[in-house]
């Protein structure tokens, strides 16, 4: 615990600042057979989505929604992705709580109602698991849908947090997730500062919370701002309303 | 009022105009009043050219204001079959009480992924509709051109006499006395628009 934030320097085991992001790397468009795809790596986390769809429901006529598409996604962990070897890639309590996490936030952005009785899939699989998976799925998701040409309300973008000698940490890794002190995942719609999810399995203290949401957000506007900057390069400019975000 | 709107490059999320300068095309939506992006591309606004007779009882403000609609760079629209489009497909099998197709293009743009659909004995003609069999109609692998259709309730009066509004797809709510009623509502088509509302005006 003691060196997870130097108490001189201040400074957090990976030598980050408590409020800084790992670098990020996208990519947009890896994959030619489906309508989206997309590669995300936050510092040593790595994550590839695929989305297909619109199409017509698979799986019988019963699953369909006769006003808006069904959006069916799959959340899995490479065998090979932590430290210690997977028996499944997905199937477990874990990863299925995952998928249905990334159902719920992507049901609030996704303009459902535009393909009714149609079929939307995300598709996310972990490569490198280095803390924030989740995060690294949402991010990696957003960019795949915009790709895929499907229409969204805003970007979603998720930040984890954690609290180490009373200092919020942002974008978290592995050894912080791991050491037992109190972390949180929030999704957040950038423009409408909307949280579409906040999940957490461990106990903190209600005062902390505030400041905890404050720095999470702010971490979300800041891979908003970098994903932004990376979908803009690709469009080939930047408008005049990206310049006063940074 | 063009000068408002840029052609610029818009992304997910980023506010276009206020909805009192234009309409909402493709790629946008609606929201507090103001349009925003859904999808990242290039603004285009563009005028209604067919300003035909059908748009007189609608104000001539809401004709007059363009429409704002965000392109993509890739040129994958998406389209899906829906109520009232116009759609070419390929009978994939036929029996006695109905013919099943495989839709290959809607509204003159191939789909990329084939929809089914399925036709059903009484919807091949508009006559005579007793004696159409589905053998003399159509045979496995006939293209053929049709229009998706829906069915239901316009317009319901509830038991205490008064015009209700529908509430969900299959509800229908009576504004005096609140009770609700099961009907099958009708998703009204643009082209009907013009076409329900003066009956509407007679009846109050």
């Amino acid at each position: 615990m003691a060196t997870l934030l130097d108490p001189i320097i201040g400074l957090r085991i990976d030598g980050r600042r408590p409020n800084e992001l790992r670098k990020i790397q996208c990519e947009v468009g890896v994959f030619a057979q489906a309508d989206g795809s997309a590669i995300v790596s936050q510092g040593n986390t790595k994550v590839v989505a695929t989305v297909y769809g619109p199409h017509e429901n698979r799986g019988g006529r019963s699953k369909s929604l006769h006003d808006k598409a069904v959006i069916n996604c799959q959340y899995s962990v490479a065998t090979f992705s932590g430290t210690e070897r997977k028996n499944k890639p997905h199937g477990d309590w874990k990863t299925v709580e995952m998928t249905s996490h990334l159902k719920q936030t992507f049901e609030a952005v996704i303009l459902t109602e535009k393909f009714p009785k149609s079929q939307i899939d995300i598709y996310v699989e972990v490569l490198q698991s280095d803390g924030s998976n989740y995060c690294a799925c949402v991010n990696a998701a957003t960019l795949a849908i915009i790709d895929a040409g499907i229409p969204i309300k805003d970007y979603v973008c998720a930040c984890s947090v954690s609290l180490i000698r009373d200092t919020p940490l942002i974008d978290i890794n592995h050894l912080e997730e791991s050491s037992g002190s109190p972390h949180f995942t929030l999704a957040l719609l950038p423009n409408y500062d909307q949280i579409v999810l906040l999940e957490s399995a461990s106990r903190m203290h209600v005062d902390y919370l505030d400041k905890m949401m404050e720095s999470a957000m702010v971490g979300c506007k800041d891979i908003y701002a970098v994903l932004n900057k990376y979908i803009k390069s690709r469009v080939g400019t930047i408008s005049k309303n990206f310049s006063n975000l940074i | 009022m063009e000068s408002i709107i840029s052609e610029d490059t818009y992304i997910p999320g980023e506010k276009i105009c206020s909805a009192s300068h234009a309409r909402s095309g493709h790629g946008t939506y609606v929201r507090d009043g103001y349009i925003y992006a859904s999808l990242v591309g290039k603004a285009k606004i563009e005028r209604e050219l067919n300003t035909k007779t059908e748009n007189k009882t609608s104000p001539q403000q809401i004709t007059s204001l363009p429409i704002v609609s965000v392109k993509t760079l890739k040129d994958n629209i998406v389209v899906i079959p829906h109520i009232g489009s116009l759609v070419i497909a390929k009978i994939t099998s036929v029996n006695p009480r109905y013919a099943k197709c495989s839709i290959l293009s809607v509204n003159n743009t191939i789909v990329k992924e084939k929809f089914s659909g399925q036709i059903n004995r009484k919807d091949v003609r508009a006559t005579e509709k007793d004696k159409i069999e589905i053998g003399k109609s159509f045979r496995c692998g006939d293209v053929i051109i049709a229009r998706v259709i829906s069915l239901g309730v316009v317009i319901a009066y509830s038991e205490a006499g008064h015009r209700m509004i529908p509430v969900s797809w299959n509800e229908m709510q009576c504004p005096v006395t609140l009770l609700k009623e099961f009907r099958k509502v009708a998703k009204v088509q643009p082209e009907f628009i013009n076409y329900v509302e003066p009956k509407s005006e007679d009846k109050q």
